[in-house]
């Protein structure tokens, strides 16, 4: 166990060079589940910044570690931005013209590719459980099937039936909503 | 083959290449088949709504980062004040506080501190304490508890964090404080084993004579505890290099298995290159309990016992001039306070720290 600051401290390389390597990705994470480029990389900062002032660097590998955060301080930030007051009643009028826009078009990316579909994908990703949100904002945030098992602590041969689950579940979350 | 798992077949959709024979059974398998589809339909969708490309400008996202993470003071803070006199406070610390170069800790073996000692040492001295063997080739370290550190910009977040009851200077000198820097440690503990078997080895690889460990010294375990510490910085307003450092710690515990402290010390006096003037100055501390000893350089610093915060206390002072520290011990807490300054501007903050 090391400190998080004495990575910064006398060998300020080892935290810059962590952050090279791995700022892209954290904020590719983030923005999966945000939606939003500036929220996704105001999530990574926060993240990186966590583990720049925290006493006790994680026991398990470090970008695991910052993966895993990412996802799960970009699912809180959506949480917070939820609560926020509009919220409920602009993500009605966005699931009203989605659902208009799929009695014209089967094809779900045109669908989905429009801010509205960026909505709906957010509130559909918040109404998951927390894996499974977490397992699609790290499969479509760039990790491969073993960096999965690592992140995620589970053997390589589940990786697929955690992300086939996910991928349903979400699917059928939005299908709910855009027939609703 | 038997029908394979959705997750298999779904892995399958991702890293074709990882198991072909799956996809070469979902061919031929009408199951097996629907399900790769229903599993492509549902990440072919996944993809469309979750994919797109983010380009974050990593360089300008550092700076904000490492600005918010840590103040730039605490990166200069590093340089420590140029003064000999900080030198040797480094040298109590890494001695006292931080379980640094195993033979060093052994070699001054203390139970608890109370009381500081300086102890006349020469360049040669110094230098040839730095050529004994490692203490691996005596025995075997090893860390239970790493210390952590962790850097604030400001008193309220450190004593926070610091663990103990901690205290900061009434008064700063002029010219000190545009900048504060406050780093907490988390108490660590480490032991070391002697191991005569190890000793005989490194004799004959290195073609050395130690002296031969007396009986029960083989296999005795010392273990070295030292508390939460706090070291405050205040830089100079003239010159970043230079600071004004107080460290305060709760005083470090040392314990051993076997070997009594007389014997630990007389193993250690005895090694090669402890000068035997060296030797018969260490022993002439005494109460080698409850005692640190200081190295002062020869011709270099002078030291003197003073009445420093209700206490008896070391004070170093450089004879070029250029720094004064002083050190003590209350209440189980050792105070450390050095800076590029007079002793009487030391003693002063010394005193004043409530």
């Amino acid at each position: 166990m090391v400190a998080a600051t004495t990575l910064i401290g006398p060998a300020a390389e080892t935290f810059e060079r962590l952050f090279a390597r791995e700022y892209r990705r954290v904020v590719s994470i983030a923005y999966r589940i945000t939606a939003d480029a500036g929220e996704a990389e105001d999530v990574a900062q926060e993240v990186f910044v966590r583990l720049a002032r925290s006493p006790r660097l994680p026991d398990e590998a470090l970008p695991y570690w910052l993966y895993r955060a990412a996802a799960h301080a970009a699912l809180n930030a959506v949480r917070a931005r939820k609560r926020r007051a509009l919220r409920e009643r602009r993500e009605f009028l966005l699931l009203q013209s989605l659902r208009a826009a799929g009695e014209h078009s089967a094809d779900p990316q045109a669908l989905l590719q429009r801010e509205q579909g960026r909505a709906a994908v957010r509130a559909a990703l918040l109404r998951l459980n927390a894996r499974d949100a977490e397992v699609l904002a790290l499969r479509y945030g760039g990790l491969s099937y073993a960096e999965l098992a690592g992140v995620l602590q589970i053997p390589p041969a589940q990786v697929g039936m955690r992300l086939a689950r996910a991928e349903r579940a979400f699917k059928k979350e939005i299908e709910r909503d855009t027939s609703r | 083959m038997t029908h394979p798992g959705s997750g298999e077949l779904r892995r399958a959709i991702d890293e074709p290449g990882h198991a072909p024979e799956v996809l070469a059974h979902a061919s031929e398998c009408d199951q097996c088949g629907t399900e790769l589809e229903r599993l492509r339909a549902d990440a072919g969708f996944c993809a469309a709504a979750l994919e797109g490309a983010v380009a974050p400008d990593a360089e300008s996202a550092y700076r904000r980062v490492h600005s918010r993470a840590i103040q730039p003071a605490a990166f200069a803070n590093f340089a420590r004040p140029a003064a000999a006199l900080a030198a040797a406070a480094a040298i109590v610390l890494a001695l006292v506080l931080t379980p640094l170069g195993g033979y060093a800790r052994s070699f001054l073996t203390v139970f608890e501190p109370k009381q500081f000692e300086a102890v006349q040492v020469s360049r040669a001295d110094l230098r040839h304490l730095r050529i004994l063997p490692q203490a691996e080739e005596v025995g075997t370290q090893r860390i239970v508890t790493k210390m952590t550190h962790t850097r604030y910009v400001s008193f309220a977040s450190a004593q926070k964090h610091a663990g103990f009851a901690v205290r900061r200077p009434g008064v700063l000198p002029a010219g000190f404080g545009t900048v504060h820097d406050y780093m907490t440690m988390t108490p660590s503990e480490m032991t070391f084993t002697f191991n005569a078997a190890k000793a005989r080895a490194f004799e004959k690889r290195s073609h050395k004579t130690l002296p031969p460990m007396p009986p029960g010294l083989d296999g005795t375990t010392v273990r070295v505890r030292t508390g939460y510490a706090l070291e405050s910085s205040f830089q100079s307003r003239a010159s970043k290099e230079q600071s004004l450092v107080i460290v305060q710690a709760q005083a470090p515990r040392v314990t051993s298995t076997g070997a009594s402290l007389d014997t630990l010390e007389r193993y250690l006096l005895s090694m090669p290159n402890v000068s035997p003037e060296l030797a018969r100055r260490i022993r002439a501390l005494g109460d080698i309990q409850n005692t640190v000893p200081v190295p002062v350089i020869i011709d270099k610093q002078t030291a003197r016992q003073v009445q420093v915060d209700g206490a008896q206390g070391l004070a170093i002072g450089d004879n070029t001039g250029l720094g004064a520290g002083v050190m003590w011990q209350k209440n189980g807490i050792v105070y450390v306070v050095a800076g590029p300054l007079k002793m009487d501007q030391v003693l002063e903050v010394a005193n004043g720290l409530r």
